[in-house]
């Protein structure tokens, strides 16, 4: 098949014709300007080379909209995440992100490995002795996230059976009224800022004690900066993973050929394997494939030329992840899932700058959990067909009735 | 340390061009193709490099002193 002029947006389309409309994208035109319902007029990025050398270039910038100018997306953007780290540029978004990055290095999260895994074992044994079948999304695919960033954060166990409520009204596009948004804000606020209060007197070995620290050490930072970041790490520290968790399991189940080559030797596949889901995982399940909005846009600050293309200044530029992630000079036999593919520099998790700051805790996690489920349950399958969430930005899933 | 000289190696292949080690400590590192790479080498001891080292996502800088011994990460 064969798209004569591909257009963008298009679909939902089935995975296979997605896969030729982006093709033809790419070859077509390094990118493409859409309007969007939200924020007006923005430049998509389709090709991956085009993409990294937009997000390597500092002349991008995020604090237009931090200011109030509306992000162009297919959806009303969370107010809440545009005040974040996310949108800062340097040198304030260097300030915000020093106070945290250090928990989530490489070396600091494969610290936290042995304690992941006794998580996810814990979650199997209590899914096991409650019996066959069962709902993976609350008996795992969220605990296990919640669990971990609860321990980092030092969130009790009581303040945790909140976060998926908080979260889900923090990164709602629609179906919430704005009170009832702020409601959940506030109540988030509220709890994250005693919570610090208290370990600024009793400080223990957590990130909310280090975060109160971190404000008595540095007369610029106010407390409401440092709850706004502890809200982020609440908000950005489970949901996206879960949501992972959850498609990568059901790729899997839905791919008996990949299934068996990590079955084959799990620990050695499923570092790759992993990525493999952060790149394809929607091809993988099957289903309708959109493209449309893409990765958080970035405003120029000058003229600036990528790939042959005049971007102006003061025009809107994001990254389309989904077709630069199935770039043919980038990628071998793109259109495939495939668990062993050794070179993937898939930009899922942006790139540069603002490269997901929780990305090696995610990837840890992702293996931990994935890995752990097919481990312990070899015979595990879909039930029933699962139900996703609708109207918060991150997506993911409701039900994922599985049975082993 | 008063005259110890220090090495700063980046593993290109683990870096991901996320520049907090040029944002913290631009006297000493440079994005280079995407990747960050030292300034020079030898350098003097910096408080900067060692939060570039910490605070790098993918732990891809090492510091060793003139005997070839880790500095960081200790």
């Amino acid at each position: 098949m064969t798209v004569a002029k591909p257009e963008y947006p298009f679909g939902p389309v089935p995975p296979a014709e997605a896969l030729e409309i982006m093709r033809a994208l790419r070859n077509d035109r390094p990118m493409t300007k859409v309007s969007f319902p939200f924020g007006g007029e923005c430049w998509l990025i389709h090709r991956h080379d085009a993409c990294r050398a937009m997000l390597e270039d500092r002349r991008f910038v995020r604090q237009p909209f931090t200011a109030g100018r509306p992000v162009p997306y297919d959806v009303e953007f969370p107010e809440f995440l545009t005040k974040t780290l996310q949108f800062m540029d340097p040198p304030d978004h260097t300030r915000f992100r020093r106070l945290v990055a250090k928990a989530f290095t490489m070396r600091r999260v494969e610290t936290l490995r042995g304690k992941t895994q006794a998580i996810a074992d814990e979650l199997i044994d209590a899914m096991v002795a409650a019996g066959s079948p069962g709902n993976l999304v609350d008996a795992y695919a969220l605990q296990l996230p919640i669990r971990v960033i609860g321990d980092m954060l030092g969130v009790p166990e009581e303040g945790r059976a909140n976060f998926v409520q908080w979260s889900h009204a923090l990164l709602a596009t629609s179906g919430m009224t704005p009170e009832e948004i702020g409601e959940s804000m506030t109540s988030l606020y509220v709890y994250l800022n005693g919570l610090m209060a208290d370990k600024r007197a009793d400080p223990q070995d957590d990130l909310l004690s280090a975060l109160a620290a971190a404000r008595d050490a540095d007369d610029r930072l106010t407390d409401a900066e440092i709850t706004e970041i502890a809200m982020l790490l609440v908000v950005g520290g489970f949901d996206n993973t879960a949501n992972f968790i959850e498609l990568g399991v059901l790729a899997l189940l839905s791919s008996p050929e990949q299934r068996a080559a990590l079955m084959a030797d799990i620990d050695g596949v499923i570092p790759t394997a992993v990525e493999e889901i952060l790149r394809h995982v929607r091809f993988a399940i099957g289903g309708g494939i959109s493209g449309s909005a893409g990765l958080v846009p970035f405003v120029a600050t000058e003229d600036v030329e990528i790939s042959g293309v005049l971007i102006r200044a003061g025009e809107a530029v994001a990254v389309d992840p989904t077709t630069a992630n199935h770039d043919d000079n980038v990628f071998a036999d793109a259109d495939v899932f495939d668990v062993t593919r050794s070179r993937n520099p898939h930009l899922t998790l942006s790139h540069g700058l603002h490269h997901c700051l929780g990305a090696p805790l995610a990837r840890m996690e992702l293996q931990v959990a994935i890995g752990t489920l097919f481990r312990r349950l070899p015979g595990l399958k879909l039930a029933s067909e699962p139900v996703y969430q609708q109207g918060v930005l991150t997506g993911g899933m409701i039900d994922l009735p599985v049975s082993w | 340390m008063g005259r110890a000289r220090w090495t700063i190696e980046v593993d290109r292949r683990r870096c991901i061009g996320n520049q907090m080690c040029v944002n913290v400590a631009g006297d000493h590192f440079v994005l280079d193709q995407g990747k960050s790479r030292p300034v020079a080498n030898p350098v003097a001891p910096s408080d900067d490099v060692l939060e570039a080292v910490e605070l790098c996502p993918h732990s891809a800088i090492t510091v060793r002193d003139e005997s070839g011994g880790l500095v960081e990460p200790s």
